[in-house]
């Protein structure tokens, strides 16, 4: 077999093209490194990257930009609000939009991503990216088949979402040949599923499509069908999350893959990269774990590690990793959210549902404040 | 003149285009399949390229017309010559009492497919999925299982760890037993070529032809603020989210929904030098049919606030949105009536001057020449 194709599909935020790629590659290098196998060829896979993330940039611009003219034109009513009582309401309803509608546009942390969560799961621009993101996923399965190689999907954060969307509307087990929207899985799909900080449920419960983890209602799984008598659309699936990331703190996806597994660790690593930022949801801190390199790069090819490269690899890796103090800190901040955590079972109005997603921001938020403030208290100790 | 040369010429490449037809697709199914016969498995190899090629030619001279038919699909090929060599190959790689369940696996190869139109699974290929790795967390010493998925749902599979069935299959000259299993699937899954390329045709079209109508959506409709956006996808809720058909496409048309805008507007009725005044409308709640053949239209409810002396200075009335780009409409106010036009903001804003003031005192200027 030639050399695999994966597909990588981020998260949320803005993406630039190929960072994705770097990110992936950064982690994947790492955690080789951890494993003793510094030589491995990164070309020896194909990256290639679904990014939408342009396509939220330019409607959060767009919206942005409206929202600026408009409040451009508020001034001119001013000396009507004195006129009648619906006329004075105006200016201050059309305020309230506008100055939520300009922060849009900025790339401020919280907006961005809660944004786009709320553009992908409640607008017609998710219909648009699922249709992109099919496209990519069919053109490079068949381009895989064509060539006689394997055809493997990543998808981090929003991108599990999007990922469990559009592979939800493009494979059915019934599908005929002839059929022009759908793939049967039965004789295509992708070899591998990987859902790195799986937020589908989450993210999911803004739209209709229904929980994901019910295999009898949702083809996206792997390929075995010991309960449903369906067989999913990935040959095998595999769940990482980090329990100390909080996206994965609520609604947590729970489906449990027989071809695959579900891989959980829970650590937090201390970077001395470009800042002092620590971030147990990032793609390159799943993908760095030695544990996960090594599952990854053993279902695409054939590659192995001596027991003695392996366990050498988990004690280097452990030992970037932050344990005491600033852990046990992160557990507490886990612990001051489990019960928004509970609460999503029982919200169903939208507001409601926004804090929820609200929550997971915040959480991740007090996690870099703790740690930078921890950080530093380190720093002045040395 | 030019015209009727055109279309001469137009026709003369179809009439030759016509005659060439069957050897054009005779020469592109045996060419395309010109690839170095693998290592391992020649005679496997050629036969499921013969088969291709055959596949090939049925698909492209009239599959749709035979309703999809496997039959069709079938015709002329070795179907059963194929399959017993890679039935009889995989019981010498692969035996039962090495490896369970391999008989079933090889035999299913043996059925003929029938359905119309095909169900693709019965033209599967040999897939290889390489299962979780499993590691003793005491010795460091990991095994995986590789499954072997085929024809019929059957499977079977084998262990990375198992000495007894990798010993087999490196006593058969391979590798290991994952490289064995590879080995026959690459000289064999080719058999499926074209049915694979014509589903990846048929996949990319509809794909295609519904991003590139978000592409003229982006590029034609008037962008919206976030409540339009969010109205105008409510409104479709059920054409986004529809299982059966969920390549939609752009909205058929736009909801417009709490939108501001700067007009221009024309009060026949006030005094000399007064008649036309800037205001500010805002459209309640409205439609855009972006994408009419004849021309995009729409309407909308709207108020114009103008700073007027003489008239009430808040008019009610109708919008009408025309070509993706202009609106005018007609108010009432008290009880004169007007009528009024939108600037593009945007447009004006990319321009030389920025501030909403200059604007302001530019129409002015232009009002009282009129």
């Amino acid at each position: 077999m030639d050399k695999p194709i994966v597909l990588l599909i981020h998260g949320m935020g803005t993406h630039e093209a190929t960072s994705t790629t770097k990110k992936f590659n950064e982690g994947l290098k790492e955690g080789c490194d951890f494993l003793g196998q510094t030589g491995f060829d990164l070309d020896s896979i194909e990256l290639i990257e679904f990014n939408y993330s342009d396509i939220l940039d330019k409607i959060r611009k767009d919206i942005a930009e409206h929202a600026a003219e408009t409040a451009e034109l508020l001034p001119l009513l001013t000396p009507t609000v004195t006129d009648s009582n619906l006329i004075a309401k105006i200016p201050e309803m059309v305020g309230k939009i506008s100055s939520m509608q300009t922060k849009f546009g900025d790339d401020e942390f919280i907006y961005t991503h809660l944004l786009d969560v709320i553009l992908y799961a409640m607008t017609m621009y998710g219909s648009d990216i699922r249709t992109r993101c099919a496209e990519a996923i069919s053109s490079n399965m068949f381009r895989a088949y064509a060539q006689n190689r394997g055809f493997h999907i990543v998808a981090h954060s929003l991108g599990t979402k999007v990922v469990t969307d559009t592979m939800r509307d493009l494979f059915d087990n019934t599908a005929t040949i002839d059929n022009k929207d759908k793939i049967n899985p039965n004789a295509f799909r992708p070899k591998s599923l990987w859902m790195v900080s799986n937020v589908s449920r989450l993210v999911g419960i803004l739209d209709p499509y229904g929980d994901p983890q019910d295999f009898s209602n949702c083809i996206v799984h792997d390929h075995f069908d010991k309960d449903t008598g369906n067989k999913g659309a990935a040959g095998s699936m595999y769940n990482l999350r980090n329990k100390l990331d909080p996206f994965t703190w609520f609604k947590t996806y729970k489906g449990e893959p027989e071809l695959g597994s579900n891989i959980t660790f829970s650590d937090v690593r201390k970077i001395e990269k470009e800042s002092t930022f620590i971030n147990p949801h990032d793609l390159a801190e799943y993908i760095a774990n030695p544990d996960v390199t090594y599952r990854f790069l053993a279902t695409l090819f054939d590659f192995s590690v001596t027991p003695k490269q392996y366990f050498d690899g988990m004690s280097a890796y452990t030992a970037t990793t932050v344990e005491g103090t600033l852990k046990g800190k992160l557990e507490n901040i886990k612990d001051t959210f489990s019960d928004t955590a509970d609460g999503v079972a029982e919200a169903s109005s939208l507001s409601d549902k926004i804090d929820i997603l609200q929550s997971a921001y915040e959480a991740l938020q007090k996690i870099n404040e703790e740690t930078k403030v921890y950080l530093s208290i380190e720093e002045n100790n040395q | 003149m030019k015209h009727y040369m055109t279309l001469a010429l137009l026709l003369l490449t179809m009439l030759v285009s016509h005659a060439s037809n069957s050897t054009t697709v005779n020469e592109y199914c045996e060419n395309i399949l010109q690839k170095d016969p693998p290592d391992k498995h020649k005679e496997l190899f050629q036969l499921a390229v013969n088969y291709a090629s055959t596949t090939c030619v049925n698909i492209m001279s009239g599959f749709e017309n035979a309703n999809y038919s496997s039959k069709y699909v079938l015709e002329n090929t070795d179907h059963l010559g194929l399959m017993e060599q890679l039935s009889s190959t995989l019981l010498v790689a692969f035996p039962q009492s090495v490896f369970p369940n391999s008989t079933a696996f090889a035999n299913a190869w043996l059925t003929t497919p029938t359905s119309v139109p095909i169900n693709a699974s019965e033209f599967a290929d040999i897939e290889i999925i390489r299962g979780n790795i499993n590691i003793d967390s005491t010795t460091g010493v990991s095994s995986q299982k590789i499954t072997v998925n085929g024809l019929l749902a059957t499977s079977f599979f084998f262990n990375t760890a198992d000495a007894s069935q990798q010993n087999y299959c490196i006593s058969l000259g391979a590798k290991n037993c994952t490289e064995a299993i590879e080995n026959i699937a690459t000289a064999f899954n080719i058999y499926r070529h074209y049915i694979v390329e014509y589903k990846s045709n048929l996949i990319a079209k509809t794909l295609r032809e519904s991003i590139v109508n978000w592409d003229i959506y982006k590029k034609e409709a008037p962008a919206l603020g976030l409540v339009s956006l969010l109205a105008t996808s409510r409104v479709h809720k059920s054409l986004f989210y529809n299982p059966n058909d969920p390549w939609p496409g752009p909205p058929p048309y736009q909801v417009r929904a709490l939108e501001f805008s700067l007009v221009l507007e024309h009060l026949p009725d006030a005094e000399n030098g007064n008649r036309t005044e800037p205001g500010l409308a805002l459209e309640w709640i409205g439609f855009n049919d972006w994408d009419n053949d004849v021309i995009p239209w729409g309407l909308g409810v709207t108020s114009v606030y103008a700073d007027r002396e003489d008239a009430k200075s808040i008019g009610h009335g109708i919008t009408l949105h025309l070509d993706n780009k202009y609106s005018l409409g007609v108010i009432r106010r008290g009880d004169d009536n007007a009528i009024f036009f939108n600037i593009s903001l945007s447009e004006y804003f990319i321009g030389k001057k920025h501030k909403l003031s200059d604007y302001k005192s530019d129409l002015k200027k232009l009002a009282n020449k009129l």
